[in-house]
C-alpha cells in the first residue's frame, strides 16, 4: 500500500474536514461538496439535479489528520498553585508586616527615664 | 509547617530578641531616705551634697536648699553613672526653720561614702535617719550608736518600687551642696 493511498483511507476513516452547509432539502444533501486541495483526493462532483449549489468556502491549507487523537490519553497540565494561596508567600509577609512594625516601634519608643527622686536635688548625674 | 517555616520562625524570633534589647539600661541608684520624723514639724529641708569617689564631699556650711517644700517621708534622690563612674559619696542633712528668716537648724546629717554603681543596674540605697540619730549640740551624728554613724561602701539592694518613692518628674537640679545663703545652726535636737 502506497503513502498516498494510506492517507486517502486516513480522511476517509476521519471524516469531512470541514461541515457541510445544512442542506436545504433533501435533495440537495448532493450538493454539499468539499473542495479538493493540493495533495488531498477530489470527491467526485455530482451533478447539479435541481439548481446549482452555491459556493463552498475554500478551505486554504489542506486539514490532514494523520491519527486519531485521543485527548484522555495526554497527561493532565500540573496546575500552579497561586501565590497568595502558598503557605510561603504569607509566612515572608507575615514576617515582614511584623519585623516592619517592631523595627517601628524601636526606632520610635521613648527612652527609659532615669529615674528621679522626689527631694532636691532630685537626680544627679556623673560622668 | 515545614521545616522552612520553622527555620523562618526562629529567624524572625531572633530578629525581634535582638531589636528589643537594644534598648540602654541605667546605671543608677535610688537614694532613700527613711525617717520616723516629721514633716514640716520636724524637718522642712533637705540637702544632699553628693561626689566622685569614696570620700566625703565638702558640705557647705551655709544651707544650700532650693526652698521647695519637702514632701512626706521617704525621701528619694536618684544618682545616675555614665558609664565612667564606679563610685560616689553623699552627705545628707536635714533642716528645720528653713522658712524662717533665721538660719534653719541641723537636724541631722549622715554620711555615706563609696557607694558603688552596678552597670546597667538600678540599686537602691535605704538610708535610715531617725530621730535617735538626732544631732546633739553639734555632735552629728549621735556617737556611739551604729545605727547614726557613718556608712562606708554600704550594700545595695535592688531597686523597689514598694520602698522608694515613684519617680518624680521634677526638673533636673545639678550642684547638691553648692553656694547657700544661710549657715546653717545646732539646736541639738529634733522637734
Amino acid at each position: 500500500m502506497s503513502p498516498a493511498s494510506l492517507v486517502v483511507a486516513a480522511l476517509i476513516a476521519w471524516g469531512p474536514a470541514w461541515p457541510a452547509p445544512e442542506p436545504a432539502t433533501p435533495e440537495d444533501v448532493g450538493d454539499a461538496v468539499i473542495a479538493p486541495s493540493d495533495g488531498a483526493p477530489a470527491v467526485p462532483e455530482t451533478p447539479p439535479k435541481f439548481s446549482p449549489a452555491p459556493e463552498p468556502p475554500v478551505l486554504p491549507v489542506a486539514i490532514v489528520a494523520k491519527a486519531p487523537l485521543d485527548v484522555r490519553a495526554q497527561p493532565a497540565a500540573k496546575s500552579r498553585t497561586p501565590v497568595h494561596k502558598q503557605w510561603a508567600f504569607w509566612v515572608l509577609a507575615g514576617s515582614f508586616v511584623v519585623g516592619s512594625l517592631v523595627a517601628v516601634y524601636v526606632a520610635t519608643r521613648p527612652e527609659p527615664q532615669a529615674y528621679r527622686g522626689n527631694a532636691p536635688p532630685f537626680y544627679m548625674s556623673f560622668p | 509547617m515545614t521545616g522552612m517555616g520553622s527555620r523562618l520562625s526562629i529567624l524572625l524570633a531572633v530578629g525581634l530578641s535582638l531589636l528589643a534589647g537594644c534598648g540602654r539600661d541605667h546605671t543608677q541608684v535610688v537614694l532613700v531616705i527613711q525617717s520616723d520624723l516629721n514633716v514640716p514639724n520636724d524637718v522642712d529641708a533637705i540637702d544632699v551634697a553628693s561626689a566622685v569617689g569614696a570620700f566625703a564631699p565638702q558640705v557647705d556650711p551655709f544651707f544650700s536648699g532650693t526652698g521647695m517644700s519637702l514632701a512626706q517621708f521617704p525621701l528619694s534622690v536618684g544618682f545616675e553613672s555614665g558609664g565612667t563612674t564606679t563610685n560616689f559619696s553623699v552627705v545628707v542633712r536635714l533642716f528645720t526653720g528653713s522658712s524662717t528668716f533665721v538660719q534653719p537648724s541641723l537636724v541631722m546629717s549622715r554620711t555615706v561614702t563609696d557607694i558603688r554603681f552596678v552597670s546597667d543596674e538600678t540599686m537602691m540605697l535605704v538610708l535610715p535617719m531617725n530621730r535617735e540619730c538626732a544631732c546633739v549640740g553639734t555632735s552629728c551624728p549621735s556617737l556611739g550608736n551604729p545605727r547614726c554613724e557613718n556608712v562606708t561602701r554600704p550594700q545595695l539592694q535592688e531597686f523597689d518600687s514598694a520602698v522608694a518613692p515613684p519617680s518624680s518628674m521634677s526638673p533636673v537640679i545639678s550642684g547638691a551642696g553648692g553656694a547657700g545663703v544661710r549657715p546653717p545652726t545646732f539646736d541639738g535636737s529634733a522637734r
